[in-house]
């Protein structure tokens, strides 16, 4: 903060490894870190080993840590503190729930741990994220943030897709070009009327956020902005707000070509026009690129200006480029101005867009003066919605037809699962498959077949608006193979373009929204075992309490390299916010329910929200039973029993439930059962579980 | 030469095109896709406002017509250039099968006007003409602009260059007209004549179906000949497959090749190497941005490369040197042009490089 | 060298870079289909190929990998990526200059 009042960024040249072969030197790095260095790139070496002097969850405690001491959370419990962690890379490409357990652990923190991976905006939709869970009552403080490391293996990549800048980055202004950094920010989320019982002191307010999908590309976004500007216009529902009352924008503002000026002209048409442009800077001008940890860190220093009245500037915005915003708040000195609510914007590769609506401390105090009712936006907290499934899928080795699949659940006996290639002829003869890997084809196939069951066409007005949600654990196995050989062979200069524009978790997720044009809310999240069911509950929460869209696709992707012919499985699950009473037939998601690690019971409590229970548990776990049993004294006599699924699946490791959801949908419409409740508590992060129910 | 201020216009700055010679139709219905499935060449890969290059073939392989297949609004556009309209529509009822008959398709003339602009700053002057939304389109795509978002804009390129097909709802289109007129005089509109088309088309060395009905008997070259194979998804099953993958396995012996001269030639020349028959002339026209002849062959696939100087032809006078060159013969000015920075107005003093560089 | 013989050598040389450009084409840019399906005068960019600025990337890095050629300004990168013979033109261009450099150094 006080390197920022004085207008001192925190970019240098980078003594990290050898920069030579790039066109630019400049990044920005953690001090604490300045002794160590990154050997360079040699055949063999592969992308984990190379990151290991440069642990993100070192960096991330550090940061963790601080953000809980300022929050005094000593005497609290810590079954009901969650941590949602945002990355791009994880830790060496490699871990990313990994990462977030690791840290949770650290930190003692024993709720649920979800790790958000839409590459630059992951922090933004993970404090999101987090605000849902405190809305929803599921926990009751949320550790939210993000972490992102600097390795030569990501400067090559941005080096090789032309994005970086010669110089220091100038967002809005010149020389064009990024600046690749790193870097772990945290904020403790609590709802205001806990943080007032406590007495805390609070530092700013999350009103709100939206999601969207670009839909467009790999890496640059879509030249008509209205992804960001869909992901504005759902923030500002979701917080209760009209774009009148927002008058200071923090915006993404990588300072390339291609992102700064269409932000800008999104921003404008959202906020409509005014007779003084909004504010709206670029803090990467102070902190660089820093990934997963760029919403985060940009919001914080947002807010602490705020909180002193002021607002910060963007460094190097003179001489502006054209298509900069009418007051890019250029200086080298923050502003003096009040600031009533702001919004942060970020935007990552595959076109995920994320926006949070927050005020400063001072903005929220004074309006909770006023407005004597919880402290929660009112507005915001919308009647729940009833939520439909409508359709689902499952492609690949797994994928055996309804009624069989109903009689091995049954018995509980291992389909045999197979792997082949993927083709998308049958079910979207207009997706061109080139440039779409393994996983985008498994991903495009099963959300495609998904959307067919569900009886919706695929014309561009009818999946315009509907959003994907992918539970997903790594990035593509064809993607990280062939990076790590171009790398090998060439060293950094050679990093293949292609390659990289799919190293990023959600990069299925986008080519999947880009071939079937889904533009609306999106989101990649990983719970390691679980995701996919994670997935289907975020989606379902989204619905239920949002009107952004009144579709969205769940998704799950589960791919094991170890084969050299590796499999892939793939599932979907089509939802719908229903705004009418259900039809008779209809099969709705009626509970869903995340809990820490392990703890089915409250988790399956949740779900089960009107306490009566189900006909049949199918869960990954062999002790389903007995965890229900103490919470579920009837648990022992249900009508139609407790399935384990891992023996139906043997060789699934974190997707495993839904793989048993065609098989669930056929018996709910046949009435061999009325509900049903499906269970994930295999993983180390969370246990996950959802009702499907008849009407 | 008449035709020099219309090609300038082309190369330099903007030009009109009218679209007699292309039959624009709308198909929607389900069967729509399955239709155009098997009667294109290409796959059909078009998400929501895309456009594909495509062709449609005879039986026998031989090409029928120039095709563009566009996805817009729950259906399909075809811009078809060779066949007249009756043929195109007999083509599709006699191939198309029941797909056809299941298919809604409608003539857009009946419902439309239609023209094409062209050129370097064609963009300039079609976003005076329906607004800067034209300004953010992608080579090869379609956006419908306009008060009720009926104007139909197909950015299809020109030989090269910007170039984009529009089709206005006759009730609005007096005033497109109008608008249209007034921008005239400030770009220096002039029309293209067919003449123009299919010089530009030898000038960039890219495929023009005219030209091609207009040869005597090789109007018979197919695809694989005439470099066009990039339309082609030879899996795939459509009209005229089994002929053309048959060439395909037996091998084609010729290939087409641009070239210039100081003359022009006779369809039909022989080209000659040391005396010996390696090729034929296609097709020659003058040049007048170049100052010489350019040209389309046919020669022998050892003999198919440019960069070769050893090729004679003969005319009137006796032989004349031919020099096989790698297309464009001219270099397009269009991919110099930055839309946030040039305009026609100040274009001689920007500093683009020359159109020919040899 | 008769013209005959030149001639043939610069034949050779063009079908060997025709077929090298091929492969790197079809390798860098995940193209299913066989070389000769791959016309010589076939655009990369908006018609022929269809590619867009990641595949020219990656067009660039493979030359420069496997090929040992660097494409520079922008003008240069422009001509050199319009089509598959502008590619081998570059190729052949750049394998000459060697050539020579060799010839000159002591």
């Amino acid at each position: 903060m006080a390197a920022m009042l004085e207008g001192r960024d925190g970019l240098r040249t980078i003594r990290r490894f050898d920069t030579s072969a790039f066109v630019s030197s400049w990044g920005g790095i953690w001090p604490a870190w300045d002794d160590r260095v990154q050997a360079p790139l040699s055949g063999g070496s592969s992308l984990l080993n190379g990151s290991l002097p440069f642990p993100a969850d070192e960096m991330a405690l550090c940061a963790a840590q601080e953000a809980l001491s300022q929050a005094s959370l000593e005497k609290l419990d810590s079954l009901r503190v969650a941590l949602v962690l945002g990355t791009c890379f994880g830790q060496g490409f490699t871990r990313f729930h990994e990462l977030t357990e690791s840290l949770a652990e650290k930190l003692g923190l024993r709720g649920p741990r979800v790790t958000l991976s839409t590459a630059c905006s992951s922090s933004t939709n993970a404090i999101g994220m987090a605000r849902d869970l405190l809305v929803d009552g599921s926990v009751d403080i949320v550790l939210a943030g993000g972490v992102d490391v600097l390795l030569q293996e990501s400067f090559a990549g941005f080096n090789a897709i032309a994005a970086m800048s010669v110089a220091k980055c100038a967002p809005f202004g010149e020389p064009y070009g990024m600046n690749l950094a790193e870097g772990a920010g945290f904020v403790v989320l609590e709802r205001s009327s806990d943080a007032a019982d406590r007495g805390v002191c609070v530092l700013g307010s999350i009103d709100g956020y939206g999601l969207s999908s670009d839909a467009h590309h790999e890496t640059s976004p879509d030249p008509t902005g209205v992804g960001v500007e869909r992901a504005i216009k759902a923030a500002l529902i979701d917080a209760g707000i009209s774009e009148s009352h927002i008058d200071y924008v923090n915006a993404h503002a990588t300072g390339t070509e291609s992102n700064d000026r269409i932000e800008w002209e999104a921003i404008e048409r959202s906020l409509g026009q005014r007779s003084k442009p909004v504010p709206t800077n670029g803090l990467k001008s102070f902190l660089g690129h820093t990934m997963g940890s760029a919403g985060v860190l940009e919001l914080i220093l947002g807010l602490l200006c705020m909180n002193e009245g002021m607002l910060p500037p963007t460094l190097r915005a003179h001489p502006s480029r054209p298509g900069a915003p009418g007051d890019p708040l250029d200086g080298k000195n923050p502003r003096k101005q009040d600031t009533r609510s702001a919004l942060k914007l970020s935007s990552g590769f595959g076109g995920a867009n994320a926006v949070l609506v927050h005020r400063s401390a001072p903005a929220f105090l004074c309006d909770t003066k006023e407005d004597s009712t919880s402290g929660l936006h009112a507005s915001s907290v919308a009647l729940p919605a009833l939520v439909e499934l409508q359709g689902c899928a499952v492609v690949g080795g797994a994928a055996v037809d309804a009624i069989s699949l109903c009689s091995y659940i049954d018995n509980e006996l291992p389909v045999s699962q197979t792997s082949g290639s993927i083709n998308l002829a049958a079910v979207a003869p207009m997706v061109d498959p080139r440039r779409l890997d393994r996983a985008s084809l498994a991903l495009t196939k099963a959300v495609a077949t998904g959307i067919l069951d569900a009886g919706i066409g695929m014309s561009f007005d009818e999946l315009d608006r509907v959003g994907l949600f992918l539970g997903a654990t790594r990035m593509s196995v064809d993607s990280t193979t062939r990076c790590q050989a171009s790398l090998n062979r060439f060293g950094p200069a050679g990093m293949s373009a292609v390659a990289f524009s799919r190293m990023s978790v959600n990069a299925s997720a986008g080519a999947c929204s880009k071939s079937l044009g889904l533009r609306g809310p999106t989101s990649t999240l990983s719970i390691g075992a679980g995701s996919d069911l994670l997935a289907i509950v975020y989606a379902a929460r989204s619905l239920s309490r949002r009107t952004d869209t009144c579709q969205i696709v769940a998704a799950g992707l589960e791919e094991s390299p170890e084969d050299a012919q590796a499999s892939v499985e793939g599932f979907s699950a089509v939802l719908r916010r229903l705004t009418n009473a259900p039809c008779s037939g209809a099969i709705l998601v009626a509970g869903w329910g995340i809990a820490g690690p392990g703890d089915l019971q409250t988790a399956a409590a949740a779900a089960l929200n009107d306490g009566i229970l189900p006909d049949s548990v199918w869960a990954d776990v062999p002790h389903a039973k007995n965890a229900l049993g103490k919470s579920m004294p009837d648990a022992s006599n249900l009508r139609c029993g407790f399935r384990n699924l891992q023996k139906v699946f043997p060789l699934a490791r974190n997707a495993t439930v839904t793989l048993a959801l065609p098989a669930a949908v056929y018996k709910l419409r046949t009435k061999a059962m009325r509900s049903l409740l499906l269970l994930s508590g295999k993983g180390q992060s969370a246990a996950v579980a959802i009702v499907l129910r008849m009407v | 030469m008449k035709s020099a201020p219309n090609i300038s216009c082309l190369r330099q700055g903007v030009s009109l095109r009218d679209l007699a010679q292309v039959v624009a139709l709308r198909l929607e219905g389900a069967s729509a896709f399955a239709l155009l499935d098997r009667m294109s060449t290409a796959p059909i890969y078009v998400r929501e406002g895309q456009i594909k290059q495509s062709l449609f073939l005879l039986p026998d392989g031989k090409i029928f017509a120039d095709i563009l297949i566009a996805s817009g609004g729950g259906g399909f556009f075809v811009l078809s250039e060779g066949p007249s309209r009756e043929d195109l529509l007999s083509y599709i009822s006699t191939y198309g099968g029941d797909a056809a008959l299941q298919t809604s398709i409608v003539d857009l003339s009946e419902a439309y006007d239609s023209f094409g602009v062209g050129g370097p700053f064609a963009w300039e002057f079609v976003r005076a003409l329906l607004g800067p939304t034209v300004l953010g389109m992608g080579h090869l795509t379609l956006i419908a602009v306009g008060p009720e978002r009926k104007t139909l804009c197909f950015r299809t390129g020109m030989a090269g260059e910007y170039g984009y097909c529009i089709f206005v709802p006759k009730n609005e289109s007096a005033h497109v007209r109008e608008t249209l007129s007034q921008l005239a005089a400030q770009f220096d509109l002039e029309t293209m004549t067919q003449g123009d088309l299919e010089l530009a088309a030898v000038e960039q060395g890219i495929f023009n179906i005219s030209l091609l009905n207009a040869l005597g008997s090789l109007k018979t070259l197919g695809p694989i000949e005439l470099q066009l194979q990039s339309r082609v998804g030879f899996e795939r099953s459509f009209v005229g497959a089994e002929s053309l993958n048959h060439k395909r396995l037996h091998g084609t012996t010729h290939r087409t090749t641009s070239f210039s001269a100081a003359s022009l030639l006779a369809e039909g020349s022989p080209i000659l190497l040391e005396g010996v028959k390696v090729g034929t002339v296609l097709v020659t026209r003058q040049s007048p941005c170049r100052g010489d002849v350019v040209g389309l062959c046919l020669l022998e696939k050892k003999y198919a490369h440019p960069g070769i100087d050893a090729f004679f032809a003969h005319i009137d006078e006796g032989l004349i040197q031919i020099f096989t060159k790698t297309p464009p013969l001219l270099t397009n000015r269009s991919l110099a042009v930055n839309s946030l920075v040039h305009a026609y107005a100040t274009r001689s003093t920007a500093n683009f490089p020359p159109l020919v560089i040899e | 060298m008769t013209m005959q013989t030149k001639l043939e050598s610069y034949l050779e040389d063009r079908e060997r870079t025709l077929a090298q450009v091929r492969q790197l084409l079809i390798a860098s840019l995940d193209l299913k289909r066989p070389p000769e399906e791959i016309d010589p005068d076939m655009a990369l960019f908006g018609s022929g190929l269809g590619l867009d600025s990641i595949d020219a990337v990656e067009i660039v890095i493979a030359l420069e990998t496997e090929l040992g050629v660097k494409l520079e300004e922008n003008t240069d990168r422009q001509r050199a990526l319009r089509s598959v013979n502008a590619l081998v033109d570059v190729v052949m261009e750049s394998k000459r200059s060697q050539l020579v450099s060799t010839e000159i150094a002591p």
